[in-house]
């Protein structure tokens, strides 16, 4: 049947492509958070309505005396997701790297493919969440040394994203605002600064803006400055139905995606009218 | 090897114990009694449930299959971690 013939020509022509990072192939671009859900269950359902196939995850100190049994990973169904262990809550560059090693380790003992890259986020500030930049550099490099391929969180400041490329990050993760806080892509021409210089010569280096999306709109800003991934948590976690959430910014991401390929309008001050000016059964003139 | 202490059991009534003799490590910040032993045997005492743990001896990572021949001795600094949601 016709439509159908045009039904599957579009759902070709909105495919889009899977995203590399390092040795890792993802086929959404979509990276999801694992923390501040209010179950385990809710998570599980927002997973499928994201269709992200990555989740981060945090590394802590095992509970010695109340253990419930219950890790997070058996609630992860690990042949769909790609793990991604994380330097979350990290302060300097030494505990971080010890961090990032133990997350490995873990990783390597459930045969995990996740067990040689790491997302790594240093802080500097407990109030803002924003990063340090120094010590970011400093583990990223020593972490490369060690064989990891490090995605780095960092803020939006275009130097510090060329220092971390520059030192082997694999992708570098700029924050649109501070963890957390829903604010929002704050300086969309930062980005644009980052996205335009790190990939100047290289045009599949991989960025991916993490942290402090609100909601879909600023999944789907992220994309349309050009960014590969988004990766998120609280924005869906936190929201009153997660599992909707979650949906709204699989959506987004791919919308943002293909705004971004199908080469936006330019803006104007005054109006541009759609309808033929000639033929209006009106004496009105200008 | 001696088990880890259990909060739950020392109220005031209890002396608690005694480390001079037995020596003492510290495992996730908190320090306990260990008469000696390996990692495998301190995990089993402690009554880990989960694989998905990592094991730090002084700063450095004690690779699983490194478990039942690595010896914790008196003042050694341990992590037993695992993973939590995060993002």
């Amino acid at each position: 049947m016709e439509q159908s013939q045009t039904t599957a020509c579009a759902d070709d022509a909105l495919s889009i492509p899977p995203l590399r990072i390092g040795s890792h192939t993802l086929n959404s671009r979509l990276i999801l958070g694992t923390g501040r859900y209010d179950s385990f269950e809710t998570m599980q359902r927002s997973f499928v309505t994201s269709g992200s196939d990555c989740v981060t995850i945090a590394v802590r100190q095992e509970k010695l005396h109340d253990s419930t049994g219950r890790n997070i990973i058996d609630f992860i169904d690990l042949d769909r997701f790609t793990l991604l262990p994380n330097t979350a809550g990290c302060y300097d560059a030494d505990t971080a790297v010890r961090c990032a090693r133990m997350g490995r380790e873990i990783l390597k003992r459930l045969e995990n493919p996740g067990a040689n890259w790491v997302k790594l986020e240093v802080l500097g500030d407990s109030r803002s969440l924003l990063p340090d930049p120094i010590e970011s550099l400093k583990a990223t490099e020593r972490l490369t040394a060690d064989g990891f391929e490090v995605l780095c969180y960092t803020s939006d400041d275009p130097i510090i994203a060329r220092r971390l490329k520059d030192a082997g990050a694999v992708a570098v993760m700029p924050a649109g605002s501070p963890i957390g806080s829903g604010l929002g892509i704050a300086n969309p021409n930062h980005l644009e600064i980052i996205r335009d210089d790190l990939k100047r010569d290289d045009p599949s280096y991989p960025l991916v803006v993490d942290a402090g999306i609100g909601t879909a709109s600023d999944a789907a800003v992220a994309m349309e400055l050009g960014y590969d991934a988004v990766l998120l948590n609280t924005a869906v976690a936190h929201a009153k139905n997660p599992v909707l959430m979650a949906g709204s910014m699989s959506l987004a991401v791919r919308a943002g995606w293909l705004a971004r390929r199908s080469g936006r309008i330019g803006r104007s001050r005054f109006g541009s009218a759609s309808s033929p000016e000639i033929g209006v059964i009106s004496d009105r003139r200008k | 090897m001696s088990l880890p202490p259990d909060p739950s059991n020392q109220s005031e009534n209890q002396p608690k114990t005694t480390q001079s003799s037995l020596g003492s490590i510290v495992v996730n910040g908190d320090p306990m009694p260990f008469a000696g032993g390996t990692v495998s045997e301190l995990l089993k005492a402690l009554d880990i449930k989960t694989r998905a743990i990592a094991v730090e001896l002084n700063h450095e990572v004690v690779p699983a299959d490194q478990h039942d021949t690595t010896k914790i001795s008196p003042g050694d600094r341990l992590e037993v971690v695992t993973l939590v949601g995060g993002g």
